[in-house]
């Protein structure tokens, strides 16, 4: 066992059942289940960046908010710094909170419109009870500068409406620094931002990373992102991880035939070449009829037999590299198979 | 700064205004009644050498069969209306707020049971449960108003069990619960002071109708018998109609307008408090931003110049104008664009979000939102002015000639009807005696350019995926085989496999036909890969135009650099990202100088105080910059990422 775990996630499933309403469940019709997540394991190192990477529908979100303590798993068990904290009482949960914050998608949505921005940030100091008011003040001022909103007293008295997207986004960042917490789980937060701000946030969040020493579990659908932004990736599909490795070695050669035609099909301009497009049979898998066997084989290029009937292995192709592919290793091995089909 | 606004928003609506002068002129009055040397009508002995006096100068409004003062009556009345008004509503209030944000946030059987509570109490006849109360319990005023509070409460509660059902999924709310936030704490902090707008308005209109049912009840005798309110000296007043009508039409008057006036402030709040009520600027009326005067429209047809001669494109683009009106404003979404595309050319049109991109393509095809106006420029297509040449003549090149897939067009389908139906319609529209077999083979021939299996046809729009809706609206639009598509944001919110394959499709056509795009996206290499030319927007404006390879080898705007240098690449090495100072410009009212200075690092003087013009840095690629061929800005796209 490493030490340094911070976040262990272990065989986490999720599942939400949509109601068959009050005449259907007379009628005795049955109750529709949807499994987001179905037995997700990941491990998140103390001062790391993990990002979970997916197309939309493929769970991210949901086990952001599993991760993040904001909804519990319907099975699985999650650890924060070794500590099991699946089913924690609400007191424990609360502390704990301090330690685990959030960032969302939305930055237009994520503060308050009737509170001053000073207030917002002010907020989880206020729910901790943490400090005297004129610390408080003194704390916001600092996260306010932290996340390059200088001066920090120009910021604290305006709304959340007198201020663009990137700005509310740094403003959101500064409302988890107060707590000063070790993993912060952030939901695409730069993918409702303008093109030329986003990069700007971003590198504001590597830089708090490195030195504030915190973890992040980072969401995005865009791989591109991920590669700037981790240390590690994990790529989902349809409610289960199907490759995991450091994102360098993923990046560069990937073991699961999904994670291969995702890193293919993105747009990318290289003067003078172009690129392949890949073509691929089918039509995108809804999350409400779960394929059998390997739940990409109706879309995979090098599906056989064996794919549609049983659910491929977690296969440990090289060193802190792992896929859910039969064939996982021969991709690792030899990366234009998929090329060529 | 949240009240300036309220305040100027107010003054917009002179009847709202007059309504809130009249309430809160009422207030006062009610309030310094005691202090204004007028006699407490309780106390009031009258004067029997004074009965019926008629409204003049010593008494304005009379004295009654007692000889008292009716304006002291009226006045002190006020007192007990407001009184009646204030408790009533805010009780309801009250107990709306609570049941209302408490069934709202906790759902469930919670929900269930108080949600059929609101209900029945909706139904039971009001005043008929008034006269109840009253008539069992005895005629007591804290009682009345009681009894005008449980009949009131349960549509507070449900405007505030609504509120509080969309109010609970905002992201500050699951915020706040991260934190560590107490349920209570939520609700109180966050969810009830957001949702309370519609039930101020609503209280408003409570407090009219709180009045309303005191003196209905007065009337009746039924009323307290101990109180002055205008509903007993109408009552009393009633049997002496005949000698001393003022004793009814005074009380009465004062009743009218301050329930007049509370309903009208009601209302009146209610435009204040949602924006989405507030009107918008109509560009007709409105003057034009200084400057602008001299631009105008191009005349109609063949008179302003060649008819499709050579070296001109399929689109000819010369300074295209297109203005929203705003409010007081004028947004310049489109300002003075010009390009030409060629016959099988792509041209794809980049800038981040507002930048003016989707507005361009609607001008191209004039199909323009209500507040928007064409303020100038020429648009030729296959050598024919086709900007305001009249509908008929356009409506023969749109759609046939040239078509367009909007954003988010993928909802746009009809739901109730099937695919195959839907294009079969829109065929028929262009081509009216096309006959059965012809329109089948037609939808079929096109399903199977864009990749849809032909089975789909039979499909309602919902049984299909985003990207199969999405190709279902680039066939509609491909349907009467146009020369040339404009597609805007064709791919955007696909996943990437998917955006990947239709984008593979709109390829395929390109080389197979003679298909001209134009392809509008925020997304560098989507457009890269389709497209043979680009051209980058940046508020309002073309900032830039060049071969593909150039704008990302040598960029020569120091924004298209910013752009190129700012996006994240999955290949080559790893290079930190530049961002900009600032946010994207948004372009509104009178303009001077370059869009882009306040963010430039290379602005000058110069460029604040004049607008840069276009410079072409080589053949077919302009940048405008002042200092497009300047050294400092060609190293600069020389020291980019490397490719
Ligand atoms: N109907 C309208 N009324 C008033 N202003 C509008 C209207 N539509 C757009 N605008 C404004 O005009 C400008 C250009 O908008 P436009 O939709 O063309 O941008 P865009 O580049 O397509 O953005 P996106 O990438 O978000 O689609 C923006 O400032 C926008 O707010
Ligand atoms: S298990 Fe089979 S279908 Fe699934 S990804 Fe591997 S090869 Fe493809
Ligand atoms: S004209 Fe001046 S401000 Fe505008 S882009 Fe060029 S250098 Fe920058
Ligand atoms: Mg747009």
């Amino acid at each position: 066992m490493n030490a340094s775990v911070l976040l262990r996630a272990t065989d986490i499933h999720k599942t939400y059942s949509l109601r068959a309403g009050f005449m259907g469940q007379v009628v005795g019709r049955k109750v529709d289940e949807v499994r987001a997540v179905d037995g997700v394991s990941l491990e998140l190192d103390a001062g790391q960046v993990l990002a979970l990477v997916g197309e939309s529908g493929s769970g991210k979100t949901t086990m952001g908010k599993m991760v993040s303590l904001v909804e519990r798993p319907t099975a699985g068990k999650i650890e924060f710094d070794g500590e099991d904290v699946t089913h924690l009482s609400s007191s424990r949960l609360k502390a704990l909170r301090q330690e685990v914050q959030m960032i969302f998608q939305n930055p237009y949505e994520s503060l308050d419109p009737r509170h001053t921005i000073g207030t917002s940030v002010m907020e989880p100091l206020i729910i901790h009870r943490i400090g005297t008011k004129g610390e408080r003040r003194d704390k916001v001022e600092e996260a306010l500068s932290q996340v390059e909103l200088r001066p920090a007293s120009k910021f604290v008295d305006r709304f959340a409406q007198d201020l663009s997207g990137g700005q509310l986004q740094r403003v959101s960042i500064a409302r988890t620094l107060v707590l000063a917490p070790r993993l912060i789980v952030a939901d695409e937060p730069v993918s409702m931002l303008d093109v030329s701000v986003r990069s700007g946030v971003m590198n504001l969040m590597l830089n708090l990373q490195a030195n504030l020493q915190m973890a992040y579990f980072y969401i995005t659908h865009d791989l591109a992102v991920a590669r700037y932004m981790s240390n590690r990736i994990a790529v989902m599909y349809l409610g289960v991880v199907v490759e995991e490795g450091p994102t360098d070695q993923l990046i560069e050669r990937a073991a699961h035939p999904y994670t291969r035609l995702l890193i293919m099909a993105v747009p990318e301009h290289k003067v003078g070449k172009k690129r392949r497009r890949v073509q691929l049979s089918g039509e995108a898998a809804a999350i409400k009829e779960i394929p059998t066997g390997c739940r990409f084989h109706p879309r995979c290029p090098l599906a056989k037999q064996v794919c549609s009937v049983e659910e491929p292995p977690v296969v440990t192709v090289a060193p802190g590299r792992r896929a859910a592919c039969h064939f996982a290793q021969e991709v690792f091995d030899k990366q234009e198979l998929i090329l060529n089909v | 700064m949240k009240g300036a606004n309220y305040w100027t928003d107010f003054a917009r609506y002179p009847t709202v205004l007059a309504s809130l002068i009249i309430v809160v002129g009422a207030a006062v009055l009610a309030l310094l009644a005691p202090y204004l040397g007028l006699p407490n009508p309780e106390e009031m002995a009258g004067d029997l050498s004074e009965l019926y006096v008629r409204p003049g100068a010593e008494h304005w409004m009379g004295t009654d069969n007692f000889g008292r003062d009716m304006l002291s009556r009226v006045i002190w009345g006020t007192r007990l209306a407001f009184q009646v008004a204030i408790v009533a509503s805010l009780v309801s209030t009250l107990l709306g707020v609570m049941l209302g944000s408490i069934a709202g946030y906790f759902g469930g059987w919670v929900d269930h049971i108080l949600a059929r509570t609101f209900d029945v109490f909706l139904l039971i006849p009001a005043f008929f449960l008034v006269i109840l109360i009253v008539a069992l319990f005895g005629s007591n005023i804290y009682l009345i108003i009681l009894a005008i509070a449980i009949t009131s409460w349960s549509g507070q509660a449900r405007i505030m069990r609504s509120q509080v059902l969309t109010l609970k999924s905002r992201t500050y709310v699951q915020a706040s619960l991260g934190m560590g936030s107490s349920h209570l704490r939520v609700l109180f902090r966050h969810i009830v002071p957001n949702g309370l707008a519609p039930l101020i308005t609503n209280g408003t209109i409570l407090m009219g109708l709180a009045i309303l049912t005191e003196a209905g009840l007065s009337f009746l005798g039924l009323g307290d018998q101990s109180t002055i309110s205008w509903g007993r000296m109408i009552f009393e007043g009633q049997s002496q109609l005949r000698v001393a009508a003022w004793l009814v039409i005074f009380p009465g008057l004062a009743m009218l307008l301050l329930v007049a006036a509370l309903n009208l402030l009601g209302d009146g709040l209610n435009q204040v408090l949602d924006p989405n009520l507030r009107v918008r600027g109509n560009p007709e009326k409105a003057p034009l931003p200084e400057g602008l005067s001299g631009r105008g429209v191009a005349e109609d047809g063949p008179a302003t110049g060649r008819t499709g001669s050579e070296g001109e494109g399929l689109l000819e683009v010369r300074d295209l104008t297109m203005f929203y009106h705003l409010g007081d404003n004028w947004v310049r979404a489109v300002d003075g664009v010009s390009f030409s595309l060629e016959r099988d050319g792509g041209l794809g049109i980049v800038g981040e979000s507002g930048c003016g991109k989707s507005s361009l393509g609607l001008a191209l095809m004039q199909v323009l939102p209500r507040n928007a106006k064409i303020l100038g420029g020429s648009v030729r297509f296959d050598g024919r002015e086709i900007l305001n040449a009249g509908d008929d003549s356009f409506r023969s090149v749109r759609w046939k000639r040239m078509s367009t897939v909007f954003q988010s067009a993928m909802n746009a389908l009809n739901p109730v009807l099937k695919v195959r139906q839907q294009l079969a319609e829109a065929y028929r529209l262009h081509r009216p005696d096309a006959g059965r077999a012809e329109v089948q083979e037609r939808i079929e021939e096109i399903f199977d350019t864009i990749g849809i299996p032909r089975w789909r046809m039979e499909s309602y729009p919902h049984e299909l995926s985003g990207g199969m809706r999405q190709r279902v609206m680039i066939a509609l639009s491909l349907l009467l085989n146009p020369e040339l598509i404009i597609a805007d944001e064709p791919s955007t919110a696909l996943d990437v496999l998917v955006q990947d394959q239709i984008l593979a499709e709109i390829d395929k056509l390109r080389s197979r036909t003679n298909l001209s795009l134009i392809l509008i996206s925020h997304d560098m290499g989507t457009v890269a890969e389709t497209c043979e030319r680009i051209a980058v927007m940046y508020a309002g404006q073309l900032v830039e135009e060049a071969p593909t390879d150039a704008i990302f080898s040598d960029p020569r705007h120091p924004y298209t650099q910013a752009l190129v240098n700012a996006v994240p690449r999955l290949t080559g090495r790893k290079h930190e990202l530049t961002s900009l100072p600032g946010e994207p410009f948004v372009p509104i009212g009178d303009l001077r100088g370059c869009r882009f200075a306040p963010r430039c690092s290379f602005a000058t003087d110069l460029c604040r105080q004049q607008e840069p013009s276009r410079q072409r840095v080589d053949a077919g690629h302009i940048s405008a910059c002042h200092f497009a061929l300047d050294e400092r800005i060609e190293n600069r796209a020389g020291e980019r990422l490397l490719l």
